[in-house]
């Protein structure tokens, strides 16, 4: 169960398009404040923009990890 | 009483999204609080049928996505087989590779891709969006690959090897044959996985590469409702299509 949590976990952190669509929250969710910022006319927040790219990455390895340790330590079938 | 549940869920879930979407892709004017449309017209499938952008966008779809699906596997099944066929930390960091660009956010990605493909003259063009989409569907299929060869016996491909095979024989002969169902579906798996692709498409095409999912979204944020939802329906289609065919030949697998 845990494995797969961390996997479903990410999976939705991550998408952008029903967060985009049907979030229109404040704060942003992680993608939708990501891309605004990526895609700025401003550049000066392109800067913020790869801050919060490189926090996915980091969410995403640790979500990597939590799921082949999780999966290591129960001795799940391979996915 | 759970089959009354499983039917109001198939009804409230399936049925339900996809009449509203169909109402919507015939709708002339529906404005709130009218239940139904109070005209109706066939004018987005009429433009669909006659070849405009609509018809454009799915067309790339379909050739990006069975693109991404084929040559996806031909990349994920040498890298599948490697990971079974390792073991120990070997095992879990190829497993852990394969998975990171599955994880990882799509936006988070297209970021990272995007300068070097402005370097490399593909963004903005449709084989780069394909290299794009083959870095998650790569890792996918990189994991199917690696459950469907931890379970394979390679003794059969000893044995053919012991009676003088070639390795391009035994690969074509005896291997091919064994994962033939397994790699169609992950072809199908690698056509949806590209198929339902927007962020990637939308970072790397530049606005270039008009895909079905860009279109959903872009007549939304247009508030041309009768577009996007024809535009959505043709979006369901091949999915549905794919785990029907899908479905016969899952069922014959698990057959005793």
């Amino acid at each position: 169960m845990g494995p797969a949590v961390a996997a479903a976990a990410i999976f939705i952190a991550g998408s952008y398009e029903a967060a985009a669509l049907l979030a229109p929250t404040d704060p942003l969710p992680l993608p939708v404040a990501t891309y605004e910022r990526y895609e700025a006319i401003d550049l000066a927040t392109r800067g913020d923009a790869y801050v919060l790219v490189l926090l996915g990455l980091v969410l995403a390895a640790l979500a990597v990890i939590a799921f082949e340790w999780g999966r290591t330590a129960r001795d799940l079938p391979e996915p | 009483m759970i089959r009354w549940m499983a039917f109001a869920w198939a009804v409230a879930g399936i049925a339900a999204p996809l009449a509203i979407l169909g109402a919507w892709s015939f709708s002339g004017t529906w404005f709130y609080p009218a239940l139904l449309p109070r005209s109706w017209t066939f004018e987005s499938w009429r433009a669909l049928l006659s070849g405009g952008s609509l018809a454009h966008a799915l067309l790339v779809s379909v050739a990006m996505a069975t693109v991404t699906g084929v040559v996806g596997c031909v990349v994920a099944i040498p890298v599948g087989r490697l990971i079974a066929r390792s073991t120990g930390w070997r095992r879990h960091v190829g497993v852990a590779a394969a998975f990171l660009p599955v994880a990882t956010p799509p936006i988070a990605l297209g970021a990272g891709l995007q300068y070097s493909f402005i370097v490399l003259g593909l963004a903005g063009s449709t084989v780069g969006v394909i290299c794009a989409h083959l870095v998650p569907a790569v890792g996918y299929l990189s994991l199917y690959f690696f459950a469907v060869f931890t379970a394979f016996d390679t003794r059969v491909e000893e044995e053919a090897r012991s009676l003088g095979a070639a390795p391009t024989q035994v690969w074509l002969r005896v291997t091919l044959p064994i994962i033939r169902r397994q790699l169609a579906a992950a072809i199908a798996f690698g056509f949806l996985l590209s198929w339902g692709q927007f962020a990637l498409t939308l970072l790397i095409g530049g606005g270039v590469v008009h895909t079905l999912s860009l279109d959903v979204f872009a007549y939304l944020r247009a508030g041309q409702s009768r577009y996007a939802a024809t535009a959505a329906l043709l979006l369901i289609v091949p999915p549905m299509l794919v785990l029907a065919a899908s479905r016969p030949g899952a069922l014959r697998a698990e057959a005793p």
